[in-house]
């Protein structure tokens, strides 16, 4: 009976937290660590997320029938078979117009994402890096900009550039914008004032050096997890604003003008507008479930 | 284990001591604050939407179909001073807005606040009232499900999630139809009072409360699990008070000022529910102004609404430092 | 255990605690028994994962949902604890059982005034308003606090450390408990205040009380405990009276935990049993250090900060020192000495208000001789001369890097080799530290601290530093993962001859690293010299407060006469 105290068989240092002894050390390998890591309903999401997006890049592979193809002789068929979500006023198989809306509607979502997390990134990392004065000249202006909730800084951009799809991009982007900005300046300034920047500087780190392979890489690093995040928010955005008749247009098979449409037909065919609606929610519903799962993944890695 | 000693690396700014007076003068500053904000919003809204393209006098003769003399137009200019320079404009308007005057609408040709004042309230009513349902769900959420075994967490966390991710308008729509249109119980639409605002409210709080109850169940669960709960416990409290005395108020703390927030974002989505119900309303008036090009109103509600917000902005701020004694103290005899 | 008492507080047999996980059940508490009468203390010593506070949690009754308690016996005051329903406990919880955690500025509910967490207390036992206010009073005065009508009304972060936990521990005996546990009461505070606590709590071992002390720290819990358990892996591996178990250790894992811990026991003993290190010889690097000049020098460090009203706070003030090649240089201070920001200014991190700093000779911080400052330009051809090991090494990794990627990346800083041989000295730089080559490719995260704190030092080493800045480098360790830190250390100063700059809290490891030293006050250097001189005869009442206030451990005897005491060797760990 000996007691070995060799540097590999030490706790650890943390206390372990009251009633929660530390897991066993986990042995297996990253791919089964990985499915027994993820919950059930991550990996429902993640499948339903793949079905959305499988119909914006092929939806031929779904589509039964023309989207477009109007049959009035067919107007306001309930849903069942042949059309299973029914078809609309003129006929239209709902369907196949809200499979062939995923496309422009998640890339609406993308695109809106992507220009928002490129101006908020811009503001935000050039803030959290530089001095004093651009710092707070760049927080000024972000504060401005807050002063505009929610819609309202896209409902301006609309009114400056109209209405169209492109423009509903743009709008959305900049209005979430900020919310970016605020949020990747912070992530910068933990970043920057992190340990192992002053470690890198310890070594004889030159300071550009530092900046493009300590810094910015490490500012970058939850950005998957922001877009997957924030694709979610900037559908139902958008197709707030296609809704509003300010984005896309009918006849576009677009969720959210889609919805506009199916609005007028209320009492005769709830389908019109309850599928569209439904699709909306479950894009933004995986997304964000599947975004969640990679945050905290990325956590528990910090 | 841990030292007596912050780690080197964490720096060494020392810890002070605020006084009362400081907090008076940390609000003044944040009034002043708050007032520079919403000049400088008031003046990028009126530079930015110069730059919307065509000419306004197109929009004040009510569409490109008309085709007006010279004299017309070179008179409308001169009426609505766009003759003058940019620069000017912009001073006379800022001096109208001091005192009270929006400007004339380009499409009704009255005083933009007769047309914008009457939509303030409308707007108002429904906005709070969707926030006080959006935290009587949120709380119930968590209230009920936080810290209550993995299965009921499971739910409550489902369910805000799928909250959060409903869009305000479908939900509006299915509640118009299920409420309204089949079972009767509530009116499709109108000013109608009190029972014409339920839907509208509860269509835009849905989507809110999910938002809140994220942040609130996250909140709840940290004040949970810290060692202040663990020596209320151990000093013969009970879960409920424990629940209540101790976690509620540091769930609540964030929610404060997560509810500016949703004011604003309220205000400005009330949109959709306004549209859907036939109510009137800012976000209503906004979205017809900009369909028509009428530059005046679309100013009016944007600086209404950003006035609004920053208002509330402003009392969540100076409320928090009430509420929360570590902001206004932050104190330490070490 | 001892001579039976009328009435024990506890009486415990064969308790066992596990917990279910999605894994299975962890086991954390096996077989313990103990027992504790009144006006007794009985300390629970161990390292982290011991099972010490769960043990405690399990005598209130508020272990994680998830634990599942048997035992033999289980008497807690007189009850039967493993069939008291939660109403009942919470009856004895406060009133009957007092319960200090540690730290209190996270114990005590940070929005609440002192005086309404007491008043909780109060309340949720019945008692009447009218004699509550007088009560709260009394209880912070009982704690040795001044002013407790003042007191009362403030929240826990407006008292010092030492003020908040005797608030935490009035909030724990407003009640008169018969039985009071404290686990790690005294942790995260200076010694002079640790001191007083422990005196604190010795008072409540005279009026009668029943104590529980929780301490991974042999030194505290020889001060006040007049028995102890010593727990490893959820057992008790050696109990008895507290001399004996100290003076007289059975159990050669008790003997490793007094061996572990660094005091006057002086430099050249090892405090650990793992074998020394081989450092084998590293290529050499060229560098400006001039090996016959002090290693590192300061002369009159100034830096102050700007207070918020509007006057300047003095943090280092006039500090200078001299640090010989070879040699170990220790700067003691309790908190808020301005030894963490003399260490910045001598890494060069921080650019001192006045005063300088040479590196070997050089020109390192602050102004030279002439006009100007030594520009980074300057400075960073030297600054693998110098490096930093602290106490917390995880937040010195980037967070993307796999150990060997740490270890590749201080190489590549230095411009050593070509990738391949990177590699393959970032293998070689394990080996120094004693760690396992498998180990290179995990991420930091998932090592232990003393894994970390090990890697942390091969980096240091990578770029072969004249001068290592330790700064608390074992204070977040268990004390036999300390010790082998420490061991550690010395094996690659004397190996590599380098030069320490260590900075502690710790009195008993300044006192076994340290050649000179250096001790720090609001700023000031109180006293420096000889560690041999200064520790047996220190010139300034500061230093022997600060001597007095080290619970020294009583002298190890190797009579083994007339014990009462119980080595559970059978149950030694493997």
């Amino acid at each position: 009976m000996s007691i070995t105290l060799n540097p590999n068989s030490d706790t650890g240092t943390t206390a372990s937290a009251p009633g929660t002894p530390e897991p066993p050390r986990r042995t297996r390998t990253g791919a089964v660590r990985f499915v027994r890591n993820t919950p059930i309903g991550v990996w429902v999401a993640a499948a339903v997320l793949t079905f959305l997006v499988l119909a914006a890049i092929l939806p031929s592979v779904f589509l039964q029938q023309d989207p477009f193809e109007i049959d009035p002789a067919n107007a306001f068929a309930a849903p069942g078979a042949g059309h299973p979500f029914g078809t609309d006023q003129n006929g239209r198989d709902v369907f196949s117009r809200v499979i062939a809306g995923t496309g422009q509607s998640l890339l609406l979502g993308l695109a809106a994402t992507a220009i928002g997390l490129l101006l908020g990134g811009l503001l935000g990392i050039t803030a959290g890096i530089s001095g004093k004065w651009v710092d707070s000249a760049i927080c000024r202006f972000v504060e401005i900009l807050f002063a505009f909730p929610g819609l309202l800084l896209a409902l301006i951009v609309i009114a400056v550039s109209g209405t169209g799809v492109v423009t509903a991009a743009l709008a959305v982007g900049v209005g979430t914008a900020p919310g970016y900005a605020r949020m990747l300046r912070t992530q910068t300034l933990q970043v920057v004032a992190a340990p192992y920047v002053e470690t890198a500087l310890s070594l004889g780190r030159s300071r550009s050096h530092i900046l493009w392979h300590t810094i910015v890489p490490n500012v970058a690093r939850p950005l998957f997890v922001l877009v997957t995040l924030g694709i979610g928010q900037a559908i139902v955005w958008a197709s707030s604003l296609s809704f509003l008749g300010l984005g896309a247009q009918p006849p576009a098979a677009e969720w959210g003008a889609m919805l506009a449409d199916g609005r007028n037909y209320l009492q005769v065919a709830w389908w019109i507008a309850a599928f569209p609606g439904i699709f909306i929610t479950l894009a933004a519903l995986t997304t964000t479930v599947v975004g969640h799962h990679l945050q905290r993944r990325l956590e528990a890695e910090v | 284990m841990t030292a007596s000693t912050a780690p080197l690396t964490a720096g060494a700014a020392p810890r002070t001591t605020t006084t009362a007076g400081a907090t008076g003068r940390a609000i003044t500053r944040r009034v002043a604050g708050s007032v520079l904000v919403l000049w400088a919003s008031v003046t990028l809204t009126f530079f930015v939407l110069r730059l919307t393209p065509g000419d306004p006098i197109t929009a004040i003769l009510g569409g490109a179909g008309s085709a007006p003399s010279e004299e017309t137009v070179a008179a409308l200019r001169a009426e609505y001073g766009l003759d003058q320079p940019v620069i000017v404009q912009y001073l006379g308007y800022l001096g109208g807005l001091l005192r009270g005057d929006f400007g004339t609408s380009y499409v009704f040709q009255v005083p933009v606040w007769d047309i914008v004042g009457p939509q303030i309230l409308p707007t108002l009513q429904l906005a709070g009232l969707a926030l006080v349902f959006a935290w009587g769900l949120a709380l119930t959420f968590t209230l009920l499900t936080v810290g209550r075994g993995r299965v009921l967490d499971g739910v409550g966390r489902s369910v805000e999630v799928l909250f959060a991710s409903l869009p305000a308008f479908w939900v509006g729509i299915m509640l118009a139809v299920v409420f309204a249109v089949t079972l009767g119980w509530f009116p499709v639409a109108g000013d109608d009072g009190f029972v014409s605002l339920v839907l509208p409210a509860l269509s835009l709080a849905i989507p809110l409360s999910g938002f809140i109850a994220q942040v609130t169940r996250s909140s709840f669960e940290d004040a949970l699990a810290q060692p202040f709960v663990l020596s209320a416990r151990a000093r013969g409290l009970g879960d409920t008070a424990v629940r209540i005395t101790h976690a509620l108020r540091h769930a609540i703390l964030p929610g404060i000022t997560l509810s500016a927030w949703a004011v604003g974002s309220l205000m400005s989505s009330a949109v959709v529910a306004e549209i859907i119900f036939a109510r009137p309303g800012l976000g209503r008036s906004l979205v017809d102004a900009i369909t028509n090009r009428d530059l005046p109103i679309t100013l009016a509600v944007v600086v209404v609404i950003a006035a609004v917000y920053i208002l509330v902005n402003l009392a969540v701020d100076v409320l928090y430092r009430v509420v929360d004694p570590r902001t206004s103290s932050k104190g330490s005899a070490a | 255990m001892t001579t039976p008492v009328q009435h024990p507080l506890l009486t415990i047999d064969n308790l066992n605690v596990s917990f279910s996980t999605p894994r299975g059940p962890v086991h954390v508490v096996r077989d313990l028994s103990l027992a504790l009468a009144p006006g007794q203390a009985l300390a629970l010593v161990g390292e982290s994962g011991s099972g010490k506070t769960v043990t405690a949690r399990t005598l209130v009754g508020l272990n994680a949902p998830n634990a599942r308690v048997t035992a033999d016996r289980l008497d807690v005051l007189g009850q039967d604890a493993t069939r008291l329903s939660e109403r009942r406990w919470r009856a004895l919880r406060g009133k009957d059982i007092g319960y200090v955690l540690q730290d209190a500025l996270v114990s005590l509910d940070p929005l609440r005034t002192v005086g309404q967490e007491i008043d909780e207390a109060l309340r949720a036992h019945g008692v009447r308003r009218a004699e509550r206010q007088e009560r709260i009073h009394a209880a912070l005065r009982d704690a040795g606090i001044p002013d407790p009508e003042v007191r009362a009304r403030q929240r826990s972060n407006e008292l010092s450390g030492g003020l908040r936990q005797r608030a935490l521990i009035a909030q724990a005996t407003v009640l008169d408990p018969r039985l009071v546990i404290a686990d790690e009461p005294t942790t995260a505070l200076d010694a002079t205040v640790q001191a007083q606590i422990l005196d604190l709590l010795a008072g409540l071992k005279e009026q009668g009380r029943g104590l529980i002390l929780i301490s991974h720290d042999l030194a505290v819990v020889s001060r006040l405990a007049d028995e102890i358990a010593v727990m490893q892996h959820g057992r008790i591996v050696e109990s008895g009276r507290a001399a004996e178990v100290l003076g007289n250790p059975q159990h050669a894992y008790t003997r490793q935990l007094i061996d572990a811990v660094p005091s006057a026991a002086g430099r050249g003993t090892r405090l650990s049993s793992v074998p020394r290190v081989a450092v084998g010889t590293a290529p050499s690097r060229t560098s400006a250090f001039a090996a016959e000049a002090p290693a590192l020098e300061a002369r009159t460090l100034v830096k102050t900060y700007p207070a918020p009203d509007g006057a300047r706070r003095t943090v280092v003030d006039h500090v200078s020192f001299t640090l010989q090649p070879g040699t170990t240089l220790g700067i003691v201070g309790e908190s808020g000495s301005g030894k963490s920001t003399t260490a910045r200014i001598a890494l060069g991190l921080t650019e001192p208000d006045a005063g300088t700093v040479t590196l070997g000779g050089l020109s390192w911080m602050g102004h030279p001789d002439g006009p100007g400052i030594v520009t980074e330009a300057v400075r960073r051809p030297h600054r693998p001369d110098i490096q930093l090991v602290n106490q917390d090494p995880l937040s010195s990794f980037d967070p993307r890097f796999s150990v060997q990627r740490v270890l590749t990346d201080a190489l590549d800083a230095g411009a050593v080799g070509s990738p391949h041989e990177r590699e393959d000295r970032a293998a070689e730089l394990l080996g120094q530290v004693g760690l396992p080559l498998d180990l290179i490719h995990r991420r930091p995260l998932t090592l232990s601290g003393g894994q970390r704190q090990r890697v942390a030092i091969a980096r240091a080493l990578a770029l072969q530093p004249r001068v290592l800045l330790l700064d608390e480098p074992v204070s977040a360790l268990d004390v036999s993962i300390q010790a082998q830190v420490l061991d550690l250390l010395a094996d690659l100063q004397e190996q590599l001859h380098l030069s320490y700059l260590f900075i502690s809290h710790d009195l008993g490891v300044i006192h076994h690293v340290a050649d000179h030293v250096l001790v720090l006050k609001d700023g000031r250097v109180v006293e420096s010299g000889d560690a041999s001189t200064l520790f047996v005869a220190p010139t300034t009442a500061y230093t022997r407060a600060l001597l007095d206030a080290v619970p020294a451990m009583p002298v190890r005897t190797s009579s083994a006469a007339g014990s009462t005491r119980t080595a559970h060797t059978s149950e030694g760990a493997a």
